[in-house]
């Protein structure tokens, strides 16, 4: 056991903090908050071409790198600290994990390779009506015609979902649940609704579906595979989550170090300092839970069973985690974290809007109740194999 | 990043389940379903049993009579042992030899100082209390006061020590004394060991607020010590202390994240058994479930770096503060779930003061959840409060200024 980072991957981690301190400043960030700027293609392009991190999880017969769940939270912490608004966590922290693990062989031939080269962006609509991931198609019906298959419904809070080149969703079919595909620049009867977000730095869009034609494309795995998908979507979340806890710490700490009030730095009072203790606490403990559930997501033997309630554990945490953090960013920050123009406001902004965006907490706790539900009475082990 | 334990390791592990099965009687159900007197047999055969195992101090070199097991395989024991329900430590003072004081003697004892004390430690000859805190010595540890003198070939001791864990059950105590008051606070500090068997020494038990009496104070009045009895040189008491906090870090983690896994187990049990439902309830133990596995994760993080060898970082005092606030937290949630049944206590005795407990506590014994309850709250006290804590990451990892301290108006002594 090496419960650890290897030298490449603080190399890339180190490589990725100065290449978004260096690309992704506070201008850039002033531009998408104070214009509504959705994302920047000239900068999408530099993180697709000279960095690949788009296709840093798909395989490389696909185009991409190969990298695990392990790379890809590292990239996502990094992103998510630097506050960056672009398609990469929709295509790579939902639609891909959709594809791999729920497509079928041509729709992975097919898309991995386009959305490796950044060509074509993605995203998942996850959440049905009540907030919660849908696995099952409600909200969204399939039906078959002599043309293929059209979708009606709708689908809310879908991240990029004004923007994306495709867009999967579940939808009922007669048999049951199945992932569909949309290709948003053709497609016939789809509504897409861009809307005011509360975290200025994501963009949500309504989406409606009349008649739309889509692809069915998941695979014989797919109920099992909608669940690892989620799973690994939901573990992405979480280092999006601690990235936003990385940049509340370091932001607390250094006003803490450097405003001086009655003669010395208020880093130096105790009730000031152990908020900041708390926030490097909640931080330090996110990290290993997220990656320890990142780890289980690039071991191969782990069960879908085994990687769900690793990922309900991860975000009911990082939930709690980062929104502690970040509400004791703004009390640090005192009267200037409440005005628009310090950035303090945008990781409040985005601990709280990241903890719905794959089911509120609630949800969380109460899937992490039906595993407490279901495990066996505490007896002693020692002729039991786990 | 690899969460798994070697081939190696898990070979052990079946070696130690293998041993447990053979030694176990087939229908264990855990150290606290024994009754009192069938208690008092198994400690006295289990710890023989540990002894002839190297088992009792896993990971001490096998020269001095450990185990000489990497941290890894002593983890392993640890995890093992709390899924068994059995002890790793039997006596009460075991914790406070095993845990603090041999590993101190084995880093900077002298060869002649781990020959006496390491064997007689093993065999309980010898049983340590800590001698830290004082009176006027709490939170500011290296403001000491009690005073020891070489006289000829022996230390006079003049002073009290306070909060011995299982106290009244220890003979000798390491104690950190002043051994130089002219040199600055933290520098004139020596780590002494003192035998209770002395006119000198008088032993008094505290009561604390659960009604129990195992916490104990101790006064020395001229009371002596062999000059051979300071460890790792005078004036170095303070750097020896700390090393001593730093010890065996790591090796117990994982069994605690599990014995307190366990715990929560039969905090649901509890609930099953009290017919008691409610959403709010079930959330708030899906929270404590989800701060056990923080812990577990925590505790591997904390075995990768005690086991690559390099120095203890602020991982000590996160899991201090995080073990220490959720005992708070889940004995809260254990009374909120008794309800009026945590008015009137009644059921099996708790069997620990620290941390859960082992198997075979039932789960309906209101009387040992709000012994819990009580036995929670110093939990953020001791061993460093989480104030202490706070102040240790604000200012050593993060690097925010000390608050400034006053000037003392004589120097220290």
């Amino acid at each position: 056991m090496t419960f650890d980072f290897t030298e490449d991957q603080r190399d890339f981690a180190a490589m990725l903090r100065s290449f978004f301190d260096a690309q992704y400043g506070p201008d850039r960030l002033r531009e998408v908050v104070d214009h509504g700027k959705t994302y920047d293609p000239t900068f999408w392009r530099t993180m697709v071409d000279d960095l690949d991190l788009v296709g840093l999880t798909v395989a490389e017969a696909h185009g991409g790198s190969g990298g695990s769940t392990v790379d890809l939270c590292i990239l996502l912490e990094e992103y998510g600290r630097a506050l960056v608004t672009s398609p990469l966590f929709a295509t790579a922290g939902l639609a891909l994990p959709a594809l791999t693990e729920a497509g079928d062989e041509d729709s992975r031939s097919r898309w991995l390779p386009r959305i490796a080269s950044g060509a074509t962006t993605a995203t998942w609509a996850v959440l049905g009506s009540t907030g919660a991931p849908d696995l099952t198609g409600t909200g969204v019906q399939a039906t078959q015609g002599a043309a293929g298959w059209t979708l009606s419904g709708s689908r809310s809070w879908v991240l990029d979902g004004a923007t994306a080149d495709v867009l999967l969703t579940v939808a009922g079919t007669p048999a049951g649940p199945g992932l569909f595909l949309v290709e948003t620049a053709t497609a016939d009867g789809l509504t897409r609704t861009a809307t005011d977000a509360l975290d200025p730095t994501l963009a949500l869009a309504e989406v409606a579906f009349t008649d739309t034609p889509a692809q069915r494309i998941s695979g014989d795995h797919a109920p099992d595979g909608l669940r690892r998908a989620l799973a690994l979507g939901t573990i992405a979340l979480a280092a999006l989550q601690l990235g936003c806890l990385s940049g509340a710490l370091d932001m607390a700490v250094s006003y803490a170090g450097t405003r001086v009030q009655f003669g010395r730095p208020i880093g130096s009072f105790q009730a000031v300092k152990h908020r900041c203790a708390d926030v490097f606490i909640d931080t330090e403990t996110t990290r290993w839970v997220v990656f320890h559930a990142a780890a289980l997501a690039s071991d191969p033997e782990t069960g879908a069973d085994a990687l769900e309630e690793a990922a309900h554990l991860t975000s009911a945490y990082a939930a709690s985690s980062s929104f502690r953090a970040v509400a004791n960013l703004l009390q640090v920050l005192g009267g200037i974290g409440y005005t628009w123009e310090h950035p303090g406001h945008l990781y409040f902004k985005r601990a709280t809007a990241a903890a719905r965006l794959l089911g509120s907490s609630t949800h969380h706790l109460d899937a992490v109740s039906a595993v407490i539900d279901a495990a066996p009475s505490a007896a002693p082990g020692w002729g039991a194999s786990a | 990043m690899d969460i798994k334990l070697s081939d190696a390791a898990e070979q052990y592990r079946a070696r130690v389940r293998s041993l447990l099965a053979q030694e176990l009687p087939a229908d264990w159900r855990g150290i606290a379903a024994l009754s009192p007197e069938e208690r008092e047999q198994f400690d006295r055969t289990w710890r023989e049993f540990l002894v002839e195992q190297s088992l009792l101090a896993p990971g001490w070199p096998s020269e001095y009579g450990g185990g000489g097991l990497d941290i890894t395989s002593h983890s392993v024991v640890a995890e093992e042992f709390a899924r068994a329900g059995v002890p790793q430590h039997v006596l009460l003072t075991d914790p406070v030899g095993m845990t603090l004081l041999g590993p101190t003697v084995l880093h900077w004892g002298t060869e002649a100082q781990k020959q006496y004390f390491i064997p007689r430690t093993l065999s309980a000859e010898i049983r340590w209390a800590q001698g830290y805190s004082e009176p006027e010595a709490g939170s500011d540890l290296f403001g000491v006061r009690t005073r020891a003198v070489l006289d000829g070939d022996e230390w006079v001791v003049n002073g009290s020590k306070i909060w011995q864990t299982a106290g009244a059950h220890a003979n000798w105590i390491f104690a950190l004394v002043r051994t130089d008051p002219e040199a600055p606070k933290a520098k004139g500090l020596s780590f002494l060991l003192i035998p209770y068997d002395q006119p000198g020494v008088e032993v008094r038990a505290i009561k604390t607020m659960d009604g129990g009496a195992e916490l104990a104070e101790v006064f020395f009045d001229n009371a002596r010590t062999s000059a051979d009895n300071l460890v790792g040189g005078a004036g170095n008491g303070a750097k020896v202390a700390l090393t001593l906090l730093g010890f065996e870090r790591g090796s117990g983690g994982i069994a605690l994240a599990l014995a307190t896994k366990l715990e929560l187990l039969r905090l649901r049990d509890a609930m099953r058994s009290f017919g008691v439902d409610d959403v709010t309830l079930r959330r708030r133990l899906a929270d404590c479930w989800t701060s056990v596995h923080v812990m577990h994760c925590l505790a591997l993080r904390n075995l990768t770096v005690a086991a690559s060898g390099r120095p203890p970082g602020p991982e000590s005092s996160i899991s201090k503060v995080m073990m220490s606030e959720y005992r708070k937290r889940v004995t809260e949630l254990a009374v909120d779930i008794l309800g009026p049944r945590a008015l009137t206590p009644t059921g099996m005795p708790s069997k620990v003061n620290l941390g859960p407990q082992p198997l075979g506590v039932d789960a309906d014994s209101s009387t040992a959840w709000v012994a819990d309850f009580l036995h929670a709250r110093p939990g953020t006290v001791y061993g460093g409060s989480s104030e202490i804590q706070r102040n240790t990451i604000g200012e050593q990892v993060l690097g925010l200024p000390r608050e400034p301290r006053p000037v003392p108006a004589t120097k220290a002594g």
